[in-house]
């Protein structure tokens, strides 16, 4: 299709795995060849990986030199927030002389968390098992949903309580003191100018979004919209492209008929939808492209099994399927390893492979890399994030970063963490010998003082290693310098860090210099002490206290509140690697591949929803009527719905065959029975035998 | 396909004719109480799969609730087996087997957010439970000194020096005992601490017991919150909330268990029984259980009075099953007639009437699918002469002789044989001479062997690896990890003892993990060097620990997998392994400071049997006695198994009191006025307060010596009603025997009626 045939507005909708992103990507490359400039195209996606199809595309077929614009709404509101902030400030209730100081999820939790704790302490939370940060980050939460609905966060409290009715308990008591909470920290964060993800959005659509200075700009930026998977939006992206619909020469709105998976996170596949009225162009795609016609046939069956709409099962769906029952967790796993091993035996790419959980705990992922990679076959996970005391790298940076700051008042960290902090930092030091080392020369009793190299014995010095011994020199040496400085002048713990990092870890003979993955994670603890630091002191005011923004920082790190975000080097679907995710993780990557497994089919986690007790993910979606009560049968509606979406969406996203992972045991000890398994054994019952062949 | 199994006529009726309504079973010993159930809810199971209710997600099942996870497993495995080979159904569809407390998070965590809970609620582990319990009443012991002191023996409490003392060991046991009671009952009666403080507040200085485990209380729960979890007890809990909460979810899950079979209910407590009606809506319900072997109310909240009572209402079928093919008749008869003299000989009324139901025991009649043991191959025997003092050691020495004897004699070997003993540390001792006597025997006390093995097997590791420049660890480590591991070559012992030996002796470990070039600790010693076989396990050694060396900076959790990988190869211990990983990481979450020495300790702890640990070894295999080896186990341990021969040890006074003045009780502490019991009397200022009754110091002392008076006569009816064809019985004056007076234990007032029984006979 040429630039000109194309249609200018199309609405294309459709079940996974039919073309429709392929389609879109044709009209770009039209739309490029055509003589569009990339510059003018904005592809608004829910996560920004998203958009590396049409990146790439843009990349090959572009004449004009330029990018097309991937962008999330909210990466679109902080950049435009950033730009035109005193246009905005004072009707948003903030102060216009001063910069934003963007919070991020941790940020805005280490505030909220100022607010929840002392309401901890007087037992208004007594009746909820919940820990300090899990509250700040309900809250937060609940003010974005209401972001992302679009309605005032005041009415959060409003709808949880009519969706809890007239149960017996005091939860309606620990909604409005959570409405309390929320509001003192909003007025907080208008003090002192801090936006939070709810904020950004907020000031964005009400004050900026209308404001003619922004519009004339934005308009001029772009006149091509792709919004692909708008069923994964919310609403209030929804109406951002209704605001915009006018303008642009061409919009194309890609939705997907079986998809909604994020709506924990807001996204609202009815509210997308009702896009299709503004569009004169409505395709619908439904063949299948990519499914054998056994997975067609399973996926099939597990629609009439689960109460959908389906054609007739014609291909019998137990060639799709292989299974069989384990009592314990680990023999599951093991079960599973065995036939990735088979199939790449048989010559099939790893790539082709996915192993799919409801949850990706760390030692799951831990033990399936390990048993795949002792078979010698190459494994990815994708991990959200994980805690950054849990990175070893981290741990021994913010070992040292202790032992440079003994007036910071913690005590002195124990001998086990500095031999292996040495033993990381220093290259070619082994754990016995840094044993050896730490015993001698470390002071733990008498705060935590390291002595010289020198001074220990000729005979042990030679059992150590003349070589760490150097080493060892150089960084104690340092500390020490360094540490004088700190005393007499204190400074941020980022610049600390940073100076930790170049001028010794990242040097030749230590471990940081080769280790690239290290190097990633220090680098990340830099940037988060970085942030940190400057969201307590965003301007240049006053004295800084620094040594106590360094224990705050420690201790929102012992808590647990700082993850390490998980950055792939590359596309984790280029990589000739078996992909190891949690099933949503999977789905939102819009990736197929030959075979799945499913980890621990009968788990409750396969249908259960993210059940928060502060928080509600139905009742604060926009089209939920408010003041409704949410009942039994709502939730068994939402979890039905939510296992059909899950199954049929995998199943839309695997070509030849799924292999089921049974575990009668969960790996606490816990029997399971979830509803999946249910679902399979009577597609087995209808259509074949009962049990696999292990 | 049904009726290829023969049942007695009074297992058929229950069987065929049980369709709905409220049932109880009184169950004696040995009358296939499991066997019964287990077809009634095959039966119940098919009639649901012909009305096509057991597919889908909307499935129908019967519910089966049982008290251990081993009861569990072959309630599971017995049901499969009839459903698949008799009557030709899938074997796992369309019921369900679950503890009480599996049923409880079942339904907690189908909506945890009815209860305040988020979707990944966290059940801490008792290990951390009992941790956080023990720091509060510790800590909270100064604070109520003054309230302890008043409990004090008068020359104590005079004593200052002496109450430091104690302060520091027996009152701080006293104060953890309390509170661990105190919490489990107001959990128990769904007491939060809120309500208990509302309760108290009319009463200006009454209740000091209450006031100190109120104090307990309120910080563990904090503690538990502070956690984001919650503890075992709080599980039924919180499932009766979510349930009385929201009518909806109660009525789905009533639709979805239309027959709620409950076994061993004579171990229910309030809590649990209110669960099980709550869901069954009075409607069909079956109760089995025996009283006569409820031998589990002195530590836990249960009470066989809720079964007694359910089994007088009067739209309750009374089902009993009375025949029992298990013993001979000598053994049926002695058994009865400790039920027959208690009911009506025993010198104090209330153990009379409170300690047994009396129902007695009928053998099976001629053509029994399952007869009783032949009475020519019978044997009873109680060792007790008036006037004769046995001291413990030779009461021990006097049964590991006589199973020696009997296993090394004529057909000794085609018989199972099992000691059991009131407690486990009397059994642990025997264990310890069966083991110098060379005989094969088994544990089946607290937790299993396998388990203890498995930990020890980690605890090893990881007691190196926090400290890897102690070469004596490296050698354990060598010796009863490495060398019992799948992966070490063949060497002989000789050849063991040498490297044992040598890695006992190396003095610069480091030569011999990360030799540098030129520098490998092994060319140093000749008689490794002289044998390419040592030297090659070792070096196969040497790499196993530097990776898990290399490891040790990984989570805690990580590092355990991949040494469980290593290190087993059994599925039930690489569970094991899995299990311990994933709470051992629970713990870093709420002590970020535990470190490997930490670990390590609590590995210790369990693989010495002080901590309690649900394994997987029993969990898979069941517990079955194997001919010619001696099974060590405490009376409780054994309910539900039986042997051909069993050793009853320990039937004194002392373990088995009639509530006669000269009686004495552990939980009577040496140290207390009046011979109070702490802990009853806590609980009956609970209950004081709660029903706002007046509160009467030692009452409740003197209820509780009653009470467990009447457990232990059970528990010993247990005991004789485990065996099969022989039964000793043996007593012993006790630790203090050399001290005179009360302290020198006399045989139990039982033990000497069924010795007349014996004598009359």
């Amino acid at each position: 299709m040429s630039h000109v045939q194309q249609p200018s507005r199309v609405f294309l909708e459709g079940p996974a795995g039919t073309g429709k992103t392929t389609l879109a990507i044709q009209h770009l490359q039209s739309l490029l060849q055509a003589g569009a400039s990339p510059d003018s195209v904005l592809i608004l996606v829910p996560q920004r990986l998203l958009g590396r199809p049409y990146q790439r595309a843009a990349y090959r077929h572009a004449r004009v030199p330029g990018d097309v614009t991937v962008v999330t709404l909210s990466g679109i509101a902080r950049r435009n927030l950033e730009r035109f902030w005193p246009l905005v400030a004072e009707p948003a209730g903030f102060d216009p002389t001063r910069e934003p100081v963007f919070l991020t999820l941790e940020t805005a939790q280490y505030y909220m968390m100022r607010f929840v704790r002392p309401v901890i302490a007087e037992g208004f939370f007594d009746s909820i098992s919940l820990t300090a940060p899990r509250i700040a980050a309900q809250l937060l939460d609940n003010m974005a949903k209401a972001a992302e609905a679009g309605f005032p966060f005041e009415q959060v409290t409003d709808r949880l309580c009519a969706a809890w009715g007239d149960r017996h308990s005091s939860r309606l008591l620990v909604y409005r003191k959570s409405e309390e909470i929320s509001q003192a920290y909003r007025a907080y964060c208008r003090q002192h100018n801090l936006l939070d993800y709810a904020a950004q959005l907020e000031v964005f659509t009400q004050h900026l979004l209308p404001h003619r200075v922004f519009r004339r700009y934005f308009a001029a930026s772009y006149q091509h919209l792709i919004a692909d998977n708008i069923e994964e939006q919310s609403p209030v992206v929804h109406d951002f492209i209704r605001f915009w619909w006018d303008h642009w020469q061409t919009a194309w709105l890609i939705y997907d008929t079986d998809g909604g998976f994020r709506s924990f996170l807001g996204a609202d596949p009815a509210s997308a939808a009702e896009l299709r009225e503004l569009c004169q162009e409505h395709f619908c795609l439904e063949e299948p492209v990519t499914m054998s016609p056994e997975v067609d046939s399973l996926e099939r069956a597990v629609r009439i099994a689960l109460g959908g709409d389906s054609a007739p099962v014609e291909v019998n769906p137990r060639a799709a399927l292989e299974f069989t029952y384990h009592t314990y967790y680990p023999q599951m796993l093991d079960w599973i390893v065995d036939r990735i091993a088979d199939l790449v035996r048989d010559s099939v790419p790893p790539r082709e492979i996915a192993v799919l959980a409801p949850f990706l705990p760390d030692a799951l992922r831990f033990s399936l890399q390990y048993r795949l990679e002792s078979r010698g076959i190459p494994a990815v996970s994708h991990r959200p994030s994980r805690a950054l005391r849990d990175e070893p790298a981290a741990r021994a940076l913010l070992t040292l970063l202790l032992l440079a700051h003994p007036n910071w008042g913690f005590t002195a960290p124990p001998p086990v963490d500095v031999a292996d902090m040495l033993t990381q930092v220093i290259d070619g030091l082994d754990p016995v010998r840094a044993q050896l080392l730490t015993s001698i020369v470390y002071r733990y009793k008498h705060g935590g003082a390291l002595s010289a190299f020198e001074a220990i014995q000729p005979p042990v010095r030679e059992r150590i290693t003349y070589q760490a011994g150097q080493r060892y020199e150089t960084l104690r040496i340092w500390l020490q310098t360094v540490s004088a400085e700190l005393a007499e002048q204190p400074q941020p713990l980022d610049y600390f860090l940073r100076r930790l990092f170049g001028e010794v870890l990242s040097q030749p003979g230590f471990g940081f210099h080769t280790n690239l993955d290290a190097g990633r994670i220090a680098a990340q603890l830099i940037e988060s002490a970085r942030k940190f630091r400057q969201v307590l002191y965003p301007y240049d005011h006053g004295e800084p206290n620094w040594a106590s923004v360094g224990q705050e920082y420690i201790q929102l790190v012992n808590e647990g509140v700082l993850a390490a975000l998980y950055m792939p080097d590359q596309c984790e679907e280029e990589v000739e690697a078996v992909f190891v995710a949690p099933a949503y993780t999977f789905l939102m990557r819009d990736r197929v591949v030959d075979y799945q497994f499913w980890v621990d089919v009968g788990s409750d986690s396969w249908w259960k929803r993210l059940e928060q007790p502060l928080t509600h993910p139905y009742v604060l979606m926009r089209g939920y009527p408010a003041g409704r009560f949410w009942s039994e049968e709502d939730e068994i509606d939402a979890q039905r719905r939510m296992l059909y979406r899950l199954m049929v969406g995998l199943l839309r996203r695997c070509r030849r065959r799924v292999y089921l992972g049974t575990a009668d045991l969960n790996e606490q000890g816990y029997e399971q029975r979830g509803p999946m398994l249910y679902v399979f054994q009577q597609i087995l019952q209808r259509y074949g035998e009962q049990e696999g062949q292990a | 396909m049904a009726g290829s199994v023969r049942l007695r006529p009074e297992q058929h009726a229950i069987v065929h004719g049980y369709r709905g309504g409220k049932m109880g079973i009184k169950a004696v010993p040995g009358s296939g109480k499991t066997f019964t159930l287990s077809h009634l809810a095959a039966q119940l199971v098919e009639d649901l799969t012909s009305r096509g209710l057991t597919e889908g997600v909307n499935r129908r099942e019967v519910l089966i609730v049982t008290f251990t996870n081993t009861a569990v497993n072959h309630f599971r495995n017995r049901i499969a087996d009839i459903l698949q080979r008799e009557r030709g159904l899938l074997p796992y569809i369309g019921y369900r087997v679950r503890t009480l407390h599996g049923l409880a998070h079942d339904i907690v965590r189908e909506r945890p957010g009815l209860v305040g809970l988020s979707e990944d609620f966290q059940i801490i582990d008792e290990r951390v439970t009992t941790h956080i319990i023990e720091e509060i009443a510790k800590g909270l012991l100064t604070d109520y000194l003054p309230v302890f002191r008043f409990y004090l023996s008068a020359e104590i409490a005079a004593n200052e020096q002496r109450l430091r003392q104690m302060t520091r060991n027996d009152l701080s046991q006293l104060a953890i005992d309390l509170g661990q009671r105190f919490v489990k009952q107001a959990k128990n009666y769904r007491l939060e601490p809120a309500q208990i403080r509302g309760m108290l507040e009319p009463h200006a200085d009454a209740f000091p017991l209450v006031r100190f485990g109120l104090a307990v209380y309120e910080d563990y729960q904090r503690s538990l919150t502070y956690r984001g979890g919650v503890d075992f007890d709080d599980l039924v809990r919180l499932a009766i909330d979510a349930l009385e909460r929201d009518e909806d979810y109660l009525a789905r899950l009533r639709t979805r268990w239309p027959y709620i079979l409950e076994d061993e209910a004579q171990d229910s407590s309030k809590l649990q029984e209110d669960m099980l009606r709550l869901l069954s809506g009075e409607r069909n319900w079956v109760r089995v259980g025996d009283p006569n072997q409820a031998i589990n109310t002195t530590f836990t909240t249960a009470d066989p009075q809720f079964l007694r009572n359910f089994l007088n209402q009067r739209d309750v079928q009374d089902m009993p099953l009375q025949t029992s093919g298990r013993s001979t008749q000598a053994i049926i008869d002695l058994a009865n007639t400790l039920v027959a003299w208690t009911t009506r000989a025993h010198p104090v009324p209330h153990l009379r009437q409170k300690a047994f139901l009396e129902q007695y025991i009928q053998p099976a009649p001629a053509n029994d699918p399952a007869p009783n043991p032949p009475d020519d191959d019978s044997s009873i025997y109680i060792h007790y002469q008036p006037g004769e003092n046995i001291t413990p050691e030779y009461e021990l020495e006097l049964v590991a002789a006589h199973v020696e004897r009997f296993l090394r004699q004529g057909d000794g070997q085609d018989y199972t044989v099992a000691v059991l003993a009131p407690e486990n540390s009397h059994a642990y001792k025997l264990a310890e001479l069966l083991k110098a006597r060379e005989i094969d025997y088994e544990e089946l006390l607290r937790s299993t062997s396998a388990t203890r093995q498995a930990a020890t097997i980690l605890y090893h590791v990881l007691d190196y690896l926090g400290a890897p420049l102690n070469t004596r660890t490296l050698a354990t480590l060598y010796q009863q990890v490495w060398r019992q591991g799948p992966h070490a070559l063949a060497l002989d012992d000789r050849q063991a003892g040498i490297a044992f030996r040598a890695l006992t002796g190396c003095r610069e470990p480091e030569r011999f993990l990360w030799p540098l070039a030129g520098s490998d600790w092994l060319d140093d010693v000749r008689a490794i060097a002289q044998e390419p076989d040592i030297r090659d396990d070792l070096e196969a050694f040497r790499s196993r620990v530097r990776v898990w060396l290399e490891a040790t900076t990984l989570p805690v959790d990580q590092l355990i997998l991949t040494i469980t990988q290593a290190c087993f190869t059994e599925p039930s211990d690489i569970a094991l392994g899995y299990k311990i990983a994933v709470v051992l990481r629970e713990m870093t979450l709420s002590n970020p400071a535990f470190r490997l020495p930490e670990f390590a300790a609590e590995l210790q702890q369990i693989s010495a049997n002080e901590r309690k640990f649900i394994g997987f070894d029993d969990v898979e295999k069941g517990y079955e006695p194997q001919k010619g080896k001696v099974t060590v186990a405490t009376m409780h341990a054994a309910k539900g198994l039986e042997w051909d021969r069993v050793y009853l040890m320990g039937v004194s006074n002392y373990g088995f009191p009639s509530a006669q003045p000269y009686d004495n009780y552990l939980a009577e502490r040496w140290f207390l006025r009046d011979q109070l019991n702490l802990e009853a009397e806590i609980l009956a200022q609970l209950d004081a307060l709660r029903l706002s009754q007046p509160y009467r110091e030692g009452e409740a002392t003197a209820q509780a010596r009653l009470d467990y008076a009447a457990e232990r006569l059970r528990l010993l009816y247990v005991g004789i009603t485990r065996a099969r064809r022989h039964l000793m019985i043996t007593w012993n004056v006790g630790r203090y025997w050399n001290q005179g007076g009360d302290k020198v234990n006399r045989p139990a007032l039982a033990l000497v009626a069924l010795k007349q029984h014996l004598e009359d006979a």
